[in-house]
């Protein structure tokens, strides 16, 4: 699944770290969902979309090669 | 002072590493002194050392330290230093009783903090986020795979009569061995994921 978690996290100015304490998850889990290691559960998906007031499908793609 | 997680590299690699010695300074002591008073000095150094250790290995990783994580800290150190002190004080009574049931409650009563210690883990990984329960639940199953593994591989070797083996010290190791491969498990997993 690629995503634009990095781009609107770096465009609201936070490291990961304030993004994790945001959304209540540890630094690496944002880190691996940043660099496509981890695909986050719904619930998580909506909490990002309503964070950074985006819809779920502008955030998230379904990764065609895979 | 501010967050561990926010100091200069330096500091933090110099924290862990202080933790390190402080850790396994203590434990060798433990082993080769006699000295009641020395014992309990290396046992309070060894919970400091864990306690720097614990904030340290998450500082090293970019990582702070969560309301969960001190959580688990305060409750499993002193928990630890209570099998510690069951192991070297309580434990080697049960060569001197012959009353069975004492004996056998003598020899089991490690098991009770460790017990605890068992419930706290699995009630801090209930706690932890999704992909972190994830992780927890791959270094289980490594730590399961490589155990039962090495223990059929040294069962078949004792089988062959090629190598002699203390049923008694392999059965006292399956836990610890556990532990260790899962925290090896589980340190390689949030490795992979420390970069920012």
């Amino acid at each position: 699944m690629k995503n634009r978690v990095r781009a609107l996290r770096e465009a609201q100015g936070w490291s990961q770290g304030e993004l994790a304490e945001h959304l209540d998850v540890s630094r690496q889990t944002i880190n691996a969902i940043e660099t496509g290691k981890y695909d986050p559960s719904l619930p998580l998906a909506f909490k990002l979309a309503r964070l950074f007031k985006q819809r779920i499908e502008s955030m998230f793609e379904p990764d065609e090669g895979r | 002072m501010g967050r561990m997680d926010e100091w200069p590299a330096w500091q933090r690699w110099g924290i862990w590493l202080v933790g390190w010695v402080l850790y396994l300074g203590p434990f060798w002591l433990l082993f080769t002194t006699d000295s009641l008073a020395l014992r309990l000095v290396a046992l309070a150094v060894l919970c400091v050392g864990l306690l720097l250790l614990t904030y340290s290995s998450k500082a090293v990783l970019n990582e702070r330290m969560r309301k969960i994580d001190r959580w688990q800290l305060y409750v499993v150190l002193p928990a630890m230093f209570v099998y510690m002190l069951l192991m070297l004080y309580v434990f080697p009574r049960e060569a001197h009783i012959a009353t069975p049931w004492l004996k056998a409650a003598v020899a089991l009563s490690p098991l009770l903090p460790l017990i605890f210690v068992s419930w706290a883990v699995v009630r801090y990984v209930n706690r932890c986020d999704e992909m972190e329960r994830r992780q927890h639940l791959e270094a289980a199953g490594i730590a399961v795979i490589v155990v039962s593994l090495g223990s059929m591989a040294l069962g078949f070797l004792a089988a062959a009569k090629l190598i002699a083996v203390n049923g008694a010290l392999v059965l006292l190791m399956v836990f610890p061995a556990l532990c260790v491969v899962y925290g090896l498990a589980c340190t390689w997993s949030k490795w992979r994921n420390r970069a920012r």
